[in-house]
């Protein structure tokens, strides 16, 4: 159960997005995947699962990966106890996803990602987007299920409050550069990573 | 093959056939079982038909759905030369079960080998399969049928080359150029090979069991080997 990028790089149309990519996510381990718009989260994301193939090093999966890039990418026509059965999850709605608010189809989504133990390496894009606050708490508790099992989860997000909140590990993208810190990096004497360090964090890479 | 079931399954509950399509289906099985069980003398009206509503069902397209990230739950747990094997059957199947029927009912009547597993009906059918699904990967569902519709009316009306055709086939010697003749002509309107029109019948249905063969491959190559990035959700 690990997740290992060996100098990976990402070109979108001839254009660098990001270079030399190297972390391995250890059993165990939230790593949160913090950067400004068009910096390459999801791509990195879709490289790790394997729907893009990188420019450049390569992407190492011990153990099976589940990826769920938000609630846009669920089928509209799908009804929500169908899309739950594919994943052994069960569901009484019978409304397709398509009709089903923004926030519902997200929580749906991430319900059906996160019910099951069948997978070892999650990637998650921007899961807490359109979740009301007992959704986001609900969001948290899951993971630390997930990471006191073993799995290792790689999580795009701007909402550092969050990212802090559930993570111990933190990946920076800002203008192609990349940097990896653990809770122990970032945090300040006696006191956890909160979303200040984070932010301070992505500024000082924002500023190199 | 409980793999490509799952993968079946997992397509059908991700882009199933709109309502619409379902209705229409079930009214073209009653009519092909109705001419067949009535009539068996008309059972090409029934091919024909069937012919004809498989380009408009396996045409159900794939990039649009993957590039929207509808698929990704496939293509991120399964080897993508299954998932290629999945939406190819989840698009051909039903009108397939639907042409075994008909076979069924015709050699319950007959009690006889169905006419429709001759090699040159057989043919057609599968080539029509192939091509719909395949072509309509990189486009969306309904594409491949309009378009080999709209070709087939066209070349109708305005009769471009269908004369020289007619002469060439009228040879009736088999030879290469006219297999070559008769496959393309096939390949336009595999109508022509429901009924006994093309007289080098073998050998053109040999051709478009190659054609077929050949399209399911570079089809499987399709999904195995592009990239899916996320672009807008349609």
């Amino acid at each position: 159960m690990s997740l290992a990028f060996e100098n990976v790089g990402a070109a979108y149309h001839r254009r660098t997005v990001f270079a030399g990519a190297t972390f391995t996510m250890q059993p165990g381990t939230l790593m949160g995947l913090i950067g400004a718009n068009g910096a390459g989260k999801t791509t990195l994301l879709r490289i790790a699962a394997g729907l893009i193939a990188p420019a450049s090093g390569r992407v190492t999966a011990s153990g099976r990966v589940m990826y769920f890039g938000g609630e846009s990418t669920l089928p509209g026509q799908c009804r929500a106890d169908e899309w739950a059965a594919l994943f052994n999850a069960g569901s009484n709605t019978r409304a397709r996803l398509g009709r089903l608010s923004r926030g519902t189809r997200q929580l749906f989504g991430l319900t059906v990602f996160l019910s099951n133990d069948v997978w070892d390496i999650g990637l998650l894009d921007e899961p807490w987007e359109g979740l009301d606050p007992n959704g986001s708490r609900w969001l948290a508790a899951a993971l630390r299920r997930h990471r006191e099992r073993g799995a290792c989860v790689l999580i795009s997000s701007h909402r550092l409050h969050d990212v802090a909140d559930v993570c111990s590990a933190y990946t920076f993208l800002s203008a192609g550069a990349l940097r990896v810190a653990t809770a122990g990096d970032l945090a300040r004497a006696g006191k956890a990573v909160d979303a200040a360090d984070l932010a301070r964090a992505f500024d000082a890479l924002e500023r190199q | 093959m409980s793999r490509i079931l799952r993968i079946v399954r997992f397509f059908r509950a991700a882009d199933p056939m709109p309502s619409w399509l379902v209705a229409l289906t079930a009214a073209v099985a009653m009519y092909a079982a109705w001419i067949v069980a009535a009539n068996p003398s008309g059972l090409d009206e029934a091919l024909a038909m069937l012919l004809l509503w498989q380009m408009v069902c396996a045409s159900t397209g794939f990039a649009r759905h993957a590039s929207a990230g509808h698929f990704d739950a496939a293509l991120v747990r399964w080897p993508r030369m299954a998932v290629a094997a999945g939406h190819a059957l989840h698009s051909i199947w039903l009108v397939a079960a639907l042409w075994l029927l008909v076979a069924a009912i015709e050699a319950g009547r007959t009690g006889q080998v169905p006419v429709a597993f001759e090699s040159g009906r057989l043919a057609a059918f599968v080539f029509v399969s192939v091509m719909s699904w395949a072509l309509a990967l990189p486009a969306g569902r309904l594409v491949t049928g309009s378009l080999w519709l709209a070709l087939i009316v066209l070349a109708v009306t305005t009769r471009i080359g269908t004369d020289q055709y007619g002469a060439m086939l009228a040879r009736s010697d088999g030879s290469p150029l006219q297999v070559m003749h008769g496959a393309a002509l096939a390949m336009m309107c595999p109508f022509l090979m429901i009924g006994d029109h093309l007289p080098p019948r073998d050998a053109v249905a040999a051709a478009l069991f190659s054609l077929s063969l050949g399209a399911l491959t570079m089809a499987g190559g399709y999904i195995r080997g592009r990239d899916y990035p996320l672009e807008a959700a349609s």
